[in-house]
Order: structure tokens, then sequence, then C-alpha cells
């Protein structure tokens, strides 16, 4: 639940658990966790003994929490979890499973559909306590898209690939010369005139929009003004687009993110265009854009061992930048852009990489197991990416899984998180990298390999 | 938990397992004894039915309800007994069902003694 006062004064929005819904066949499980959640958390605890009768009840009574059994008759917990996620109005309530034996199979459904966390069976009060006191920390979080960042004089606007870019221009030639040169890119819309540039820009909504200098209707200053004061989208560039002689006054009028000198030579005009901003995002930039994408990609992983290995594993390093592996068990690529590749690597002593994928999987091909690991994290990571919106930011066309695999280089620009197993010395790490795609590897004799086959 | 012969030998009643998952809550322990007194013969009796109707489904559900309940409250030697009956029964095996069934019940029924000792105990030294 969001909580408007912190909303009005600009403090994060709190999510407030008060009502919880336990959902599990077995009575005793539900008188403890009852117990445990009205005594500390004060919270209306609702029980359902199915995913029948849970999802009946979820048509009158929507609460801040859903407490999910997996194994129930009638309706198990991956078929409630399915309705709930695939109902409007309860698609984004936050849902706990609850473990105890499954496969590896029902732990990849579960989290394709969406959890916040998971308990393991049977239950421990000290361990469900500590994991409760995180999960309800990490509902607090408000997870929607922050605004675009502040950008200081002299830094460049960002344009990411994929975005979708208005040109508004009378000059057909100039919107033909726009469309073959960036159409690849970028999704161009036209307009020629400066009333259409305004409607298109007010039901297109596009990152960016480039305004010639001679638009009918509209002069592109007073569109430049119009855009601004309608808010069209918080994050919106502008782009003027004029003669050399224009654009000293042009960029006095502080109305532009960027002017360019107008050119219809391609690699003239791609290179002006290029040096507006870079080619990739920092990944920073990407985690302030997406704040809630580390705390996802921890939880992914956390639920992903955690529900393999049926404990509790909690997370013993938070943060290492720059950091240096002993050893990448397997790296996953996610084409963020076109020239964008976000690679989570999982991270082990080589010694425990082997034993984690034995327990996890119960099978000696260590590395076939790590690659399956890999997949249901970057499924995990790419759905933190599409639902924050971080598509919509940054105009993506589309985020997709390129590749996991093995080791490969290191990088220092890294985020990590360390995991543990209780009781265990194995350890693993994640680490969120964020990079411009590499060109296509070229092996000694220089055949192109294709992306994953060095990896 | 899985199933092996250490666990086949184990404890009845394990307050060890108990306490883990009610720890300084005493009514929580009073209200999950009454739970098992309540539950236990009503699982017992869906094992049975089970049994007479020669369903390896029923069997295998109820024993996986037994096994639920009674890990919330300690039942080590319970657990083990239906967890490898709820396998052999997901495995269309219920030969040796039955014996399996009546080891269950005698271990749940001393299971529910135990404990019910032990909460006796802790309200006494309280």
């Amino acid at each position: 639940m969001l909580n408007p006062h912190a909303a009005a004064d600009g403090a994060p929005h709190i999510r407030r658990v008060q009502r919880i819904m336990v959902c599990d066949d077995d009575i005793a499980v539900r008188f403890a966790l009852k117990r445990l959640f009205s005594m500390e958390l004060g919270a209306d605890v609702v029980e359902a003994e199915n995913g029948l009768a849970a999802l009946k009840a979820l048509r009158s009574h929507v609460p801040d929490l859903l407490v999910l059994d997996l194994h129930m008759p009638f309706v198990d917990g991956v078929e409630t979890l399915s309705a709930v996620r695939n109902t409007p109005s309860l698609s984004h309530l936050a849902v706990i499973v609850l473990t105890g034996e499954c496969g590896a199979d029902i732990v990849r459904r579960v989290i394709d559909l969406g959890v916040t966390d998971y308990l393991a069976k049977p239950l421990s009060k000290t361990g469900t306590r500590e994991r409760l006191k995180r999960i309800i920390t990490s509902l607090k979080v408000d997870t929607r898209i922050t605004g675009r960042p502040q950008r200081g004089d002299g830094d460049a606007p960002v344009l990411m690939a994929g975005a979708k870019l208005l040109v508004a221009d009378p000059s057909e030639d100039f919107r033909y010369f726009m469309r073959t040169t960036f159409g690849t890119r970028f999704r161009i819309i036209e307009a020629a005139t400066g009333v259409d540039a305004l409607d298109v820009a007010l039901q297109a909504k596009p990152n960016a929009i480039m305004l010639g200098r001679d638009l009918p209707h509209f002069a592109a200053d007073q569109l430049a003004q119009k855009l601004r004061a309608l808010k069209v989208r918080p994050d919106l560039v502008l782009i003027a687009v004029g003669a050399k002689q224009e654009l000293e006054q042009v960029r006095a009028t502080g109305l532009y993110d960027a002017c360019i000198q107008r050119s219809f030579v391609p690699e003239v005009f791609t290179r002006e265009f290029d040096a507006l901003g870079p080619a990739s995002v920092p990944l920073a930039e990407l985690l302030g854009k997406c704040p809630s994408l580390r705390a996802q990609m921890v939880s992914a992983a956390e639920q992903v061992f955690g529900m393999m290995l049926k404990m509790d594993i909690e997370p013993r390093d938070r943060v290492v930048v720059p950091f240096t592996p002993p050893f990448i068990v397997a790296r996953i690529s996610i084409e963020v852009t076109q020239s964008l590749m976000a690679n989570i690597d999982l991270v082990a002593d080589i010694s425990s990489a082997e034993a984690f994928a034995v327990a996890m999987f119960g099978i000696p091909e260590a590395a076939e197991g790590m690659a399956e690991l890999s997949n249901i994290v970057a499924g995990r990571v790419k759905h933190a990416l599409v639902s924050d919106g971080v598509q919509a930011v940054l105009g993506l066309p589309d985020v997709r899984v390129v590749d996991s695999g093995g080791p490969d280089a290191r990088t220092p620009d890294s985020l990590g998180v360390r995991f543990g197993v209780a009781g265990a010395d194995h350890e693993l790490e994640i680490r969120l990298i964020v990079s411009p795609a590499p060109a296509a590897p070229v092996d000694a004799a220089g055949a192109t390999l294709p992306i994953g086959e060095n990896l | 938990m899985t199933t092996n012969a250490h666990d086949a030998a184990a404890d009845d009643f394990c307050a060890n397992d108990l306490l883990a998952v009610t720890a300084d809550d005493a009514g929580m322990r009073e209200g999950l004894r009454d739970i098992l007194v309540e539950e236990a013969p009503r699982l017992l009796t869906r094992m049975d039915a089970g049994l007479a109707a020669a369903s390896a489904v029923l069997v295998a559900d109820a024993a996986h309800a037994v096994k639920s309940l009674v890990a919330t409250v300690g039942g080590r030697r319970a657990f083990a007994l239906a967890d490898a009956l709820e396998r052999r029964a997901r495995q269309g095996d219920t030969s040796d069902a039955r014996q399996g069934a009546d080891a269950l019940a005698a271990s749940i029924g001393k299971l529910t003694a135990d404990l019910t000792a032990f909460i006796e105990r802790e309200r006494r030294t309280c």
C-alpha cells in the first residue's frame, strides 16, 4: 500500500503490510504463521486452505501480502500464482511462496511468474522472523522508475538505441534521410508541421524530438516551449537541427538539450549525433533508472538458490565495487539495446562452484546445472527490466537473453552480492556489469565466431 | 529432512525441532499440540480410506499431509515414516503401506504424548 503522505513531501513511498493472506492446506502451518504475523507485525491474517479458497477470497479481499504454499490439493500454488498474475487487479500482489520439496521445473515456473520471496519448510521461527524483516523492508522500497537524472551544463543527452525519435521537419528529403540513416537504430516517427508534431508527441510520447527550424504552424522554439510546458514526458530530449550560422542563437534560447548542424551526409550527421551522448549507459545510470534492478537481481538469485537448496540463503557481502572475482562460473548476457549489454556473472570459488551445481540440481554435470541456473536468473532480471518500465524509459524495443555460458573476462565496473549457504562452505556471488555490446568475436584465424562461443 | 535409516530410527519427538518453529512462544506450542490432537486422527483415517480403496494417490496425499503436520511439531520419526510412505505410493507401490501406516499411527501417538508431557513440564517450570 502506498503512503500518500510520504509521496506528497517527496519522501519515499512506504508500503505497509497490514493484511496478509496465508494459503496452505496444513492447518498447523497456517496457525503458526498467523500467530507470527499477528504478533510480530500486528497484521490482520486471513487463512485459505487451498488455492481455490484463496482465489475466491481474493475477489473481495486483496491483502498486502500473500503467503502461498506450493503443494496443495484442488488448485496448487503454481496455478494460484498464475491466476493471480493474470488478474489485472492482483498482478502486482506481493507473494511469498512456501517451499518444501519441489523440482527445478516448478522453481523455474514460479520464478517466471514472479514471487517476492520464499520461506523454506519446515518453518523456523527465527529464520522466518529474519526473513520477514527483509521481505517487509524490500516491500517498503518504491520500485517505480525514477525520473530522468538532472544533467549539468555540458552533459550530453542520452538517447539509447531503440528509442522513439520524432523527426519534425518540413523537408521530406530530411525526413527520408533520417529514416534511412537512423531507421535501424531508432524508431522514427515523422511530422511535417508544428501542429502534427505536437499531436504526435502527445500521443506517441517519444523519447526525443528533433525539431527543424522552419516548421509551419508552430515555429520550432514555440513548439519546444509548449512541449516543455506540457511535460510530454519528464525525460524528453529536444534536439534542434539547423544551419551552422543559426545554432548559436538557438543554443541561447536554452530550450534544447542539444543542437546539431544539419547535413545530408550520413557519416557527418551520424558523427555529430553520436557526439551528443554516450552510446552506452554506465551501470550507475542504468541502476538509477531502475532502482529496483539490483534488488531484483539479488532476490532472483536468492530465490533460485534457496528454493533449489530448500534452505535459507543469506547475502553475506552487499556491494563490491570494483570487484575481482575468484572465478566466474557463468556469464549471462542480456541485450539491453543494440549497443548495450548487461552481463550477470555468477561467481564462485572453483571448488564450491561444482558443489553448488551438484547440490542444486543433484547432477554431477556442473556446467549443465549452472547453465540452467543462469537462464532462471536471466529470466528474472529480464522480467525486472520489463516490469519496472526500464524499456519505456530507455525506449527499448526488447530485452532478450542473448546467451549464458562459462567463464569470461573480468571487469571492474560491477556490483556484486555474495551469497552463502548457512552451515556450508559454499559461496556464490552474482554481479551486474553493464558494458557496450562487443563486436562479434573473431578467432585467431580471423573467422567470426557466434556470440557465446568464447564464453 | 530426508528419509534414511537414521531418520527412521529418530526420536518420535524432537524438542529442538519444535523450538525452532515456536521459539519463545509457549502459546504457539500449545496451539500446535491441540491441532495435532485434532488433525492427526482425521489424516490417518484418510490414509486408511486410501488403503481400503487401494489408491496409491490417496495414500500419497494423506502421507504428504501428515508429513507437513508432524514436521511443525518436531515429529521426526513420524516425518520419516510418512515420507517413506509417500515416496513409495507416488511410485504406485502400496505393498507395505498398511504396515507403514500402522507404524506411523504409533509414532504419532508417541509424539502426541511426548509433546503434551513437554508442554506440561514447561508449564510447571514457569
